[in-house]
């Protein structure tokens, strides 16, 4: 009996200290410092404005060594082409995943963001695979869906009104060089009882870099592959950043983020993603706008 | 076919004669009549105009098995949040029990707590609509009679679904024995309780949104550990436990920004009991100790623990107005009750409660004196009297001036025969604050074993809140046959806190009929 009070002992306290000297992997909080230098403001505007057209985002999670995720660039391609202005795309490398490895390391496009924004919505599933506008669809486990649903969700998609309109100016900055600011006019047209959440995006065209093709391929890695909407950064939370809960109609945030470019990325190749969506309960995106870098 | 159930009845009767089938059945029904002078105006009031809660439990033993399964129903009801009209029914509490050798096992739902409940206690409270049952596992082994280990693993109970968080524990007590007069019981436990996805999304959204310097990493994981000691020796009872747990985000003071917060208590009592006296010395201290399953509950949801009140648990309806429940982000506490009877005839109680903040600040404090005296074998009587200093802003959020109060009391009990008695009570509390004076009188008369008749009243002589003096009266009956009690209310009952053995809410003034029944088979 000795014998078992002794094991239970050591068990139980072997078992406390295992369990409390876990590192557990924490959710993504922010500890940027605030620039202080930019504008940030937000006000009730007295004049209404026409609601923009709703446009769709749709998140292609994406790897290099994934055979298949050609066939989902060539999809938000066909989506694009077919709803011209309206399909705002961005290809998501996340870590952790062994066909998002890069064959070549220097060309390497995973990110802490894009792995974060992964989790956000399921972190489930075979790549490749997506979000259309961050909605969890009747019937799917989580946000994230395989590219045989893409169209038919961006179309119903299409169909909704959005209930604020995002307009995004990018200009180098005055003094700070390799860097833009990039300038966010978010207007509700309509008052919303949710959170609201804005998230800015900085992807990235034209990248060559080797992929692994589908199956049967000759050769089975193209070296040359063109990537397109390639996420480079947030300039955000990856979940986005607060707004306000429940903003009234003709509420105006006008606010201001700084990028400072990486040697690696060409800053004609580069847009902005602005998207306003809700966060924990929910991602459902309510608009999407793109532009340009330069 | 027919051979086939044949065959199964053949095979089962004889367990069945050896089967026990037991249960209960509790039914409450409230029939609102609107008083906006008391300000019982809630949707009930207004709409509903009536509701019921029953619980009815069926126990079910055959062959080393034990099934319960509870059928709760509430139409209409506002007994688990006062500001909601709730109504759903089914089965809310289901469990298989079956002890093989020394290994207890109970799988579905089950009610349990490690040492006093510091770090886990999973009850039920029906007066307050609480319902903390684990749906899980709980296994419990005895190594030898004094020797004990259990483990659960399971999520809270949440009406009639579960909590998404899970929650895990491990309990080990030992029990010494040196000789007749000297006996050491000590145990250790252990909780973790993991975050879900969602919740911790939402956290972490809003934790992002803070200031930069206010901002933390959340953790998934919650541990509570505890180690507990009771000693016994001779008329003496000594009592230690302390509990701590990693930090978590919890809501702070305010309840306006979650905060990266770990937290401990510190609880030990130390009693003495002998022929015609009792000792009671406790004391407490707290610091951060909000268990719940998720970082969003509040109130009385969720609740993972149970904290020992430091209060005296008052019967009388004014001693009982300014009861108080633990503050589990901080506060000293402080008790001693002395019970003294020098003869069958004479019994005197004492008891003092002392409670700050944890910046020594006091929020609570009750002296209390009462002396009970049987003048024959008819007539038995108690006096006392009651001063309370409670803090309103901190044990109900209002923002009002503490309260402090003067209560005398009295209860007689005469019985003109072996079946008939009356019970008169009258009280007075007196107070500057919050609703003002009240007086409370009651007249009980009892036919034994089948009737009880009451009427009570009572009044705020002297209203701070509301204009005109407000009669709160109360006509009572019921009636008792072997098992089965009925009865029947019409009342009218001031808002305040209603509190059980030291939990605690915050209730909306009643005005209407109310009916109760009971019944165990």
């Amino acid at each position: 009996m000795k014998t078992i009070h002794t094991f239970l002992i050591v068990f139980f306290i072997g078992l406390l200290t295992i369990l409390i000297s876990c590192e557990e992997e924490g959710p993504y909080i922010n500890f940027d410092p605030i620039d202080t230098s930019l504008f940030d403001s937000t006000y009730i505007s007295s004049t209404s404005i026409i609601p923009d057209e709703k446009n769709v985002l749709i998140e292609d999670f994406t790897g290099a060594r994934c055979p298949n995720c050609p066939n989902a660039a060539a999809k938000l391609v066909d989506i694009t082409m077919a709803n011209p202005g309206r399909i705002v795309g961005m290809a998501i490398h996340p870590d952790g995943i062994p066909f998002t490895r890069p064959h070549d390391l220097e060309k390497d496009f995973r990110t802490d963001d894009g792995t974060e924004i992964f989790k956000l919505l399921g972190e489930e599933g075979a790549l490749p695979i997506g979000s259309i506008d961050r909605v969890k669809y009747s019937g799917e486990t989580n946000q994230l869906v395989g590219i045989s649903f893409w169209t038919n969700y961006v179309d119903q998609r299409l169909l909704l009104a959005s209930p604020v309109n995002i307009s995004l100016v990018s200009t180098p900055h005055l003094t700070e060089a390799n860097t833009f600011v990039i300038r966010a006019e978010v207007q509700f047209t309509t008052a919303i009882a949710d959170d609201k959440y804005l998230t800015i995006a900085l992807t990235e065209s034209d990248l060559i870099a080797p992929q692994t093709l589908p199956q049967g391929s000759i050769p089975d890695v193209d070296s040359n592959y063109i990537n397109n909407h390639i996420l480079r950064d947030v300039l955000t939370n990856p979940g986005g950043n607060l707004l306000m809960s429940n903003p009234e109609m003709n509420r105006v945030f006008i606010k201001e983020f700084k990028i400072t470019m990486d040697a690696k990325w060409n800053p004609d190749n580069c847009a902005i993603v602005g998207i306003i969506h809700n966060s924990g309960l929910s991602f459902d995106v309510d608009q999407v706008e793109e532009i340009h870098l330069k | 076919m027919r051979k086939l159930v044949f065959g199964l009845f053949i095979f089962i009767s004889p367990l069945l004669s050896f089967a026990q089938l037991s249960g209960d059945l509790m039914v409450n029904s409230n029939f609102y009549v609107k008083d906006t002078s008391i300000g019982a105006t809630n949707s009930q009031y207004l709409r509903e105009f009536s509701s019921s809660e029953a619980w009815m439990f069926i126990n079910y033993s055959v062959a080393g098995f034990k099934f319960s399964v509870r059928y709760d129903l509430f139409n209409n009801s506002p007994l688990l949040d006062p500001n909601e009209v709730y109504t759903d029914q089914g089965l809310a509490f289901y469990s298989v029990n079956k002890k093989v050798g020394k290994l207890d096992i109970t799988a579905g739902h089950f009610y349990d707590q490690f040492g006093s409940g510091i770090i886990f206690r999973a009850f039920e409270d029906r007066i307050l609509g609480l319902d903390y049952a684990i749906n899980g596992l709980n296994l419990k082994y005895d190594f030898t009679d004094d020797f004990r280990i259990k483990a659960f693993t399971g999520r809270q109970k949440n009406r009639f679904t579960t909590h998404d968080q899970v929650m895990k524990g491990i309990n080990l007590e030992r029990d010494f024995y040196f000789g007749e007069n000297l006996s050491w019981y000590v145990g250790t436990g252990l909780i973790n309780r993991t975050l879900d996805k969602q919740t911790m999304d939402i956290l972490a959204s809003e934790i992002n949104s803070y200031p930069l310097e206010e901002r933390f990493v959340p953790k998934y994981n919650l541990f509570s550990a505890t180690v507990y000691s009771t000693l016994n020796y001779k008329n003496f009872n000594f009592y230690v436990e302390y509990a701590k747990k990693t930090a978590e985000a919890i809501r702070n003071l305010e309840g306006n920004k979650f905060i990266n917060e770990d937290g401990d208590v510190l609880y030990t009592s130390l009693n003495y009991s002998t022929k015609g006296l009792g000792v009671s010395l406790q004391h407490k201290r707290t610091k951060g100790f909000t268990m719940r399953t998720s970082s969003f509950s509040s109130f009385l949801v969720g609740t993972i623990n149970y904290m020992p009140p430091m209060s005296k648990q008052q019967a009388k309806i004014l001693p009982a107005r300014y009861s108080i429940s633990a503050q589990e982000l901080g506060e000293i506490a402080s008790q001693a009750e002395i019970t003294y009877s020098p003869n069958k005839k004479n019994t005197f109680s004492a008891n003092v409660s002392y409670v700050t903040d944890d910046h020594n600040k006091e929020i609570y404090h009750e002296y209390y004196l009462d002396y009970y005296h049987k003048f024959g074998k008819k007539l038995k009587a108690t006096f006392g009297v009651q001063t309370v200093y409670y803090d309103k802003e901190v044990y109900e959020n209002e923002n009002e001036p503490a309260v402090t109060t003067f209560t005398p009391f009295s209860e007689f009990v005469y019985k003109f025969d072996r079946k008939k008695s009356v019970r008169w009570e009258i009280q007075y509390l007196f107070t500057e604050q919050d609703h003002g004076d009240f007086f409370f009188g009651l007249v009980e008369f009892n036919i034994a074993p089948h009737y009880s008749f009451s009427i009570a009243d009572m009044i705020n002589t002297k209203p701070l809140k509301v204009d005109d003096v407000k009669h709160y009266y109360n006509f009572f009956v019921a009636y008792t046959l072997n098992q089965t009690r009925f009865s029947l209310g019409y009342m009218k009952q001031v808002e305040g806190v209603v509190c059980t053995g030291g939990v605690c809410r915050v209730e909306p003034a009643f005005s209407g009929l109310k009916f109760n029944l009971t019944t165990s088979f």
